[in-house]
């Protein structure tokens, strides 16, 4: 198929004329145009966790363009994943959930690279896997991981997308280095226990799509550089009664990560510091 | 002066399922420690063993964060919301 050059000026990304109308409604808007249609191309952003979160977000990227897209996730498909994780068919369970991520993606839009890790994001292996990325979306689903994505991005100087569910509520806020991190907003974690998971309390289903959906909108306004995005603002959302806070949130000068005397300067245990047992490819296997 | 609570659906079950309460005290400290008096359960959860604060928990007056005002020692003024929001890590 032949590829259009829609400004050949500003640099050589192309499309296929089936990109062209596969993303019209992007280009037609002032505030995208061929031009941030090209940036989204361009973009490579990865997911922490392929599940609820990880979800909507992964397709509404895929769907919009994002040209690269890498997805970390060492877990199989489950049952109990199909009331919400909508990258996962029921002819998937049993399957690593990064192959039928990638499966769905592609099938959604072929014109976009799914890179895969199916692996734990772990401290040995986290620069490797973040340092290629443009953005981090943060869709894991225990504390270790969130401290882990924060201060492994922080060093590497990346913006995060940040979302949490649990039960009929969510948080998203965006971190980018230099205007705090999610040290700065919870400086440690609960207790073991004290906070329960997704898994011991459950998650409306929607819930992890209204707040994916929320990360996917702040990723499209950092490529593009659109907006006022979420930095300095977390955004709560109550489903029950549908009320949306947004608080001010503020990068703490003691912060022990991007405060004015920092201490960490590189990965530590995180499963000691959260206080829970480590997280190893067996788990998923077992 | 009567202020709002906000109690986000992680702790309502710790305050007979209600998400809004109305409290009567001057500063964030006495709304607090009128609330975890009401709601015993709720109180092991917003405070650690010393009576502090967790670093998991952040209490918002008006969608600022305490710290970044006068902390437990803030003055309310009447119809103030404040909300109590615990981090969560939810994402599966």
């Amino acid at each position: 198929m032949s590829e259009v050059n829609t400004s050949a000026q500003e640099n050589n990304t192309s499309f296929t004329p089936d990109e062209v109308m596969r993303y019209s409604r992007h280009m037609i808007m002032e505030q995208v145009g061929p031009t941030g249609q090209r940036k989204l191309k361009d973009a490579s952003v990865l997911i922490v966790g392929a599940g609820g979160l990880g979800s909507p977000v992964a397709t509404y990227l895929a769907l919009g363009g994002v040209g690269k897209i890498g997805i970390v996730d060492f877990d199989v498909v489950d049952l109990s994943n199909l009331q919400r994780q909508i990258l996962h068919q029921t002819k998937d369970v049993g399957k690593p959930k990064i192959m039928s991520a990638k499966e769905s993606l592609l099938s959604y839009n072929p014109h976009i690279d799914v890179v895969t890790f199916e692996e734990p994001l772990v401290s040995d292996n986290a620069f490797d896997i973040i340092k290629d990325f443009d953005i981090i979306v943060n869709g894991a689903d225990n504390f270790a991981t969130r401290y882990l994505v924060c201060d492994a991005s922080y060093l590497l100087e990346k913006t995060v997308i940040d979302g949490s569910v649990l039960l009929f509520d969510g948080q998203a806020t965006v971190y980018k280095p230099g205007s705090g991190c999610y040290r700065c907003l919870y400086p440690s974690p609960p207790p073991p226990g004290l906070v329960p998971s997704c898994a011991e309390a459950g998650v409306l289903g929607a819930m992890t799509g209204l707040v994916g959906s929320v990360q996917a909108t702040e990723t499209f306004k950092e490529i593009l550089e659109i907006g006022e995005n979420l930095v300095g603002r977390l955004v709560l959302i109550d489903s029950l009664s549908m009320e949306f806070r947004i608080m001010k949130i503020k990068q703490d000068p003691n912060c022990p990560l991007c405060g004015e005397k920092p201490t960490i300067k590189e990965l530590i245990d995180y499963d000691q510091f959260c206080g829970t047992p480590p997280v190893t490819n067996f788990d998923a296997q077992s | 002066m009567t202020v709002n609570v906000y109690i986000p659906t992680p702790f309502v079950k710790f305050t007979n399922g209600e998400s809004s309460i109305l409290i009567d005290q001057k500063n964030v400290g006495l709304v607090l420690k009128e609330l975890t008096s009401e709601y015993g359960q709720l109180g092991q959860l917003i405070f650690d063993n010393e009576g502090a604060l967790p670093e998991h928990i952040n209490i918002y007056v008006n969608n600022q964060e305490i710290n970044s005002l006068d902390g437990l020692e803030t003055i309310l003024e009447d119809g103030d919301q404040v909300a109590i929001i615990p981090a969560v890590s939810g994402g599966e």
